[in-house]
């Protein structure tokens, strides 16, 4: 990029930071924090700000301006936190646009740390890169397990709960769920692509770990951002589950639940999400009455845990930006705190394998920890280890517009919610070196 | 027997004589609804089998044209795409080197690989190895991350051109369906043979299937190789039991449509057999209520039927029982009753009129034969006794002039009750009436020492032969007093009733017996010694004569009370009314 349109746009952030209202209405490119000059470390983060996961890529954005709030804040009192600039751009959901600009950052911009990604599908391809190019790479909201077990490097790290937690949270409440109900017959539905496979697989896995028995009675594979649901509703229908878990995520999932209510699947079925369901926009979308059986959960909540931290967290995301977070905001702002933490840790030295040490098993106070937990970044996989509440629909008006926001929790520790060492065994065993690009 | 014929039958024996009425109207029922339900039947399956060939025939046709377009052109546009990439001129290069020359292949294959339909690009070598693997957006598991499970062998191929369709991979437990296009890279530089393959959801090309459906009645297939049946979501299903074959749109790839009926049939046919039963309950129905109406019918029919039996056997004192219900069978009862009451005082006024008659012209001619020398003997012994003076002779006499007198009086009343006068009604007081009939029995009931009393409202009026009703409440207290012991009482009473004047004559003497009281009105019968037994049946003929009636209720050893029952002067009756 030419230094002179980089520095309009650091001029254009820093209006935005001073203005307290980032600026994201354009599509493309965007810088947050200090200008290159001044930067203690360059963060290159990829969201899609466009289609239906734009939403995901507004709020990270948003997420990360409140942790650079923080930090300066923290820096003005005095504390020795990193001044950061974030450099943000649209990877459109799509690998190949996602590896190109990863490229584009490393090589043009100077980018230290790579962040982000929605989808598991970009996060892969963008991972293999950070391999290739030993950049380290701080995952904030794909969710494939995948991502840190058998396609695991030393660069890559993940600050958002995984497929595993979600689907461990998720086999747990069924398991519950089974001894007062009896459900029997599970169905799956999931995108076509990474993130939807390994989650099936996980909530296989976990199950079985349980011990629970089912009748697997179908399993739905349609595309990222699918156009018509009619035909995977048509056949669940036929199928006759008890249980529908689901891991169609973001728009697509208002959209399929949006035809699921028009036909009467719902009315004989529960429908579960348990890793994004609980997405703010989507309780927004339900409006006052939420299908009948939801069972919902996501990687951060606003109203739990009910903690000053959370409150705090909610509270200056919907002070910047005039509305409440959906669960993207907190790990972007997670991706930039833990980074903040390691440079805190490794007393101001940004050397990639010092960044590395000092993530590894690190501990950080999070706005989604419940009171007295920390998350922590586990040292082997990388993978953070946070708590997951799963709730259902209650009708609420203090986070408006939302007339619906998830109650009657069932909170499980991220203890309870470890793989057990055999398959933490095998799946690591599995990594291996990946096709170069 | 033709159709015609078994109406007929049918008709005639719906109309034997002998079913009773309640039996042809439900019968007629039946049939009716019979004939509806059986016409309904036949309707319906014509209109079923119509839907069904509607559903199934041409525009099915059409449907299926029209769908196995839109899958050819999909596939079409993958093979224009995979010739595109086969054919560009760095592919050779790229396979063998990665040069940033060759970049721009690498950025193509990468565009490409995010194309939603596909999982990523493929490159075969000529023994079907994969030599080099672009995992794209939906890529996940084998082949991009690992493939020691993963290959080809074995997988139906078929070839379009230059182009091979390999597959399609079914869904497994955990995967979904896909399918291959390969093609052979051109030419290049070196001599290496390798063949690039799109790596393509099977579910995007079935997807493609979904407008074809109809209502769940024909559902939308695509028969692919290795004899199996992929639904739109691109999942394997079995092979449907019906189905009708569409369009081949690659060899071993078909168009087919499960047809199952019963998905829209079935309610329908549910709904019919529905029908059936519940026609089949209401002639049933029908049918309980038939035999119960029946039963219940003959039962009370039987009782009408016995009456008339006894009416006709002459018992006209025989009256139906009032009936449970006010129905078309009670008023019949009713009308019975009224007729049987009304020929019973239809035969005794006959019977009584004839007797009458007879003995008005019996007594007539006694009464002419009798009278005259009944005046001359008086006159005689009235002269014999006026000479005779030896006392005993003369107390014989006037003894024969008594008895003389007597005889005068009963050949008067024989000649009054045959020859009666003809009645002249007014308004007469009632008040009045009584002052002169107590004038003339009060002497004979102080005699007796009876206490007699009268009490009538003084603007009581009756519209009668004053005379006439004079003689008839005369011979009536009489008749009191006769029946009196000393020290009882005999009582008059008027009053207003209905419009009518009722006079009521009550006595606490001896009383009449039950079988007294159904001859007391005959002429002759008497209980008196010395009665003619003419005295109530005069009454009875003037009352008759004046519009009146006359009712007796009397109890051995209690005494008698007798009602009038007259017209009321029509003053009164206005009065009556406006009050």
């Amino acid at each position: 990029m030419h230094p002179m349109r980089s520095w309009h746009f650091c001029v254009l952030a820093l209006a935005g930071l001073l203005m307290g209202s980032p600026v994201w209405a354009e599509v493309g490119r965007l810088e947050l924090g200090v200008p290159a000059a001044q930067a203690d470390l360059t963060m290159g983060c990829l969201y899609p700000m466009t289609e239906r996961a734009a939403i995901y890529g507004r709020d990270s954005i948003a997420g990360i301006q409140v942790a650079l709030d923080e930090l300066q804040a923290r820096q003005q009192a005095g504390e020795p936190v990193p001044r950061l600039r974030v450099i943000i751009d649209d990877d459109q959901s799509k690998a190949s646009y996602g590896v190109s600009l990863a490229k584009s950052f490393i090589h043009k911009d100077g980018v230290q740390v790579l962040c982000g990604m929605v989808s598991s599908g970009v996060a892969l391809a963008v991972s293999q890169l950070a391999r290739q190019e030993k950049v380290l790479m701080i995952g904030t909201d794909h969710a494939s397990s995948r991502m840190t077990l058998e396609n695991g490097h030393p660069y890559y790290f993940r600050v958002t709960n995984d497929t595993w937690t979600s689907m461990a949270a998720g086999a747990r409440y069924l398991q519950a769920l089974q001894k007062k109900t009896g459900w029997k017959r599970l169905a799956f539905i999931g995108p076509d692509y990474e993130y939807g496979h390994v989650s099936r697989d996980d909530l296989h896995a976990a199950l079985n770990q349980l011990g629970v028995k089912f009748d697997d009675v179908i399993e739905l594979w349609p595309r990222l951002y699918e156009p018509d649901y009619s035909p995977y509703i048509t056949a669940l229908e036929q199928s006759k589950p008890d249980i529908i878990v689901s891991a169609i995520w973001g728009g697509d999932f208002h959209a399929f639940v949006k035809q699921a209510a028009g036909s009467r699947l719902l009315e004989t079925s529960r429908l579960a999400n348990f890793d994004t369901g609980a997405n703010f926009d989507f309780l927004v979308a339900l409006g006052d009455k939420a299908p009948a059986g939801l069972i919902l959960s996501a990687r951060h909540h606003n109203n739990w845990p009910d903690t000053e931290r959370n409150r705090s967290f909610v509270e200056r995301f919907h002070r910047l930006n005039g509305r409440y977070p959906t669960y993207a905001a907190q790990g972007a702002y997670t991706g930039v705190m833990v980074l903040a933490k390691a440079f805190e840790k490794t007393g101001g030295v940004t050397d990639s394998q010092a960044l590395i040490r000092a993530l590894e098993g690190l501990e950080i106070a999070l706005p989604e920890d419940p009171p007295g937990t920390y998350s922590r970044i586990d040292p082997v996989t990388h993978q953070i280890q946070q708590s997951q509440a799963i709730g259902s629909p209650v009708p609420t008006t203090a986070y408006p517009p939302a007339q619906l926001m998830l109650g009657d929790w069932s909170v499980y520790s991220a203890q309870e919610l470890q793989l057990d060492s055999a398959t933490l065994k095998r799946r690591l065993a599995a990594r291996k070196p990946v096709d170069e690009p | 027997m033709t159709l015609n014929a078994s109406l007929h039958a049918l008709l005639h024996w719906l109309a034997r004589p002998h079913r009773s009425l309640v039996a042809r109207y439900t019968l007629l029922s039946v049939f009716v609804m019979s004939i509806a339900l059986i016409t309904l039947a036949v309707l319906y399956e014509q209109l079923a089998k119509d839907l069904l060939n509607r559903l199934t025939g041409e525009r099915l046709d059409a449907q299926a044209l029209s769908t196995a377009n839109r899958l050819s052109s999909f596939l079409d546009d993958r093979f224009y795409q995979l010739s595109a990439l086969s054919n560009h001129p760095n592919m050779p290069d790229f396979i063998v080197d990665q040069s940033p020359l060759i970049s721009d292949v690498d950025s193509l294959l990468k565009l490409e690989g995010d194309l939603p339909f596909m999982y990523g690009v493929l490159f075969f070598d000529e023994q079907d190895r994969l030599v080099k693997v672009l995992p794209g957006q939906s890529a996940s598991g084998e082949p991009y991350w690992g493939s020691e499970h993963w290959s080809i062998a074995g997988l139906p191929v078929q070839k379009v051109g230059d182009v091979e369709v390999i597959g399609p991979l079914l869904p497994k437990a955990g995967g979904s369906g896909s399918f291959l296009i390969r093609k052979s890279v051109r030419s290049g530089r070196t001599n290496q043979r390798v063949r690039i393959a799109l790596h393509l959801r099977l579910a995007s090309l079935t997807e493609l299937l979904v407008s074809a459906g109809m209502s769940g009645v024909v559902a939308p297939l695509l028969r692919v190789p290795g004899a199996a049946f992929v639904d739109p979501t691109g999942r394997q299903v079995k092979a449907p039991v019906q189905w009708h074959e569409g369009p081949v749109i690659l060899p071993g790839w078909q168009l087919v449509f499960s047809v199952e009926p019963g998905a829209i049939l079935k309610p329908l046919n549910d709904a019919r057999w529905w029908l059936y039963w519940v026609a089949a309950g209401f002639i049933g129905f029908i049918l309980v209520v038939f035999f119960t109406l029946s039963r219940q019918l003959r039962s009370r029919v039987s009782t009408l039927l016995q009456g008339a039996h006894q009416l006709s056997m002459g018992d006209l004192t025989y009256r139906l029982a009032q009936q449970p219900r006010d129905d078309e069978i009670s008023h019949v009862a009713r009308a019975f009753n009224v007729m049987a009451e009304r020929l019973a005082q239809v035969m005794e006024k006959t019977v009584r009129t004839e007797n009458l008659a007879v003995l008005g012209t019996f007594a007539t001619g006694v009464a002419h034969e009798v009278r005259n020398p009944l005046a001359t003997m008086k006159t005689t012994v009235q002269a014999l006794l006026r000479r005779e003076q030896e006392p005993q002779r003369r107390l014989l006499l006037s003894d024969l002039v008594q008895e003389i007198d007597r005889l005068s009086r009963v050949t008067n009343d024989l000649l009054e009750y045959g020859r009666p006068r003809p009645a002249m009604p007014r308004e007469v007081a009632v008040a009045q009436l009584f002052a002169q009939t107590a004038h003339l029995v009060t002497p004979q009931m102080q005699a007796r020492n009876i206490d007699f009393q009268c009490t009538a409202p003084p603007d009581l009026r009756v519209f009668i032969d004053p005379d006439q009703a004079q003689q008839v409440l005369l011979n009536l207290c009489l008749n009191a007093l006769q029946a009196s012991s000393e020290g009882q009482t005999v009582r008059l009473d008027a009053e207003q009733w209905q419009g009518r004047v009722r006079i009521v004559i009550t006595d606490q003497g001896c009383g009449i017996s039950a079988a007294d009281l159904q001859n007391i009105r005959q002429p002759f019968f008497t209980l008196k010694a010395r009665g003619t037994g003419l005295g109530l049946s005069i009454s009875q003929q003037l009352l008759e004569a004046n519009g009146a009636r006359m009712e007796i209720a009397s109890t051995l050893g209690e005494g008698t009370r007798v009602v009038l029952d007259c017209p009321a002067a029509a003053n009164d009756t206005g009065d009556e009314h406006n009050s």
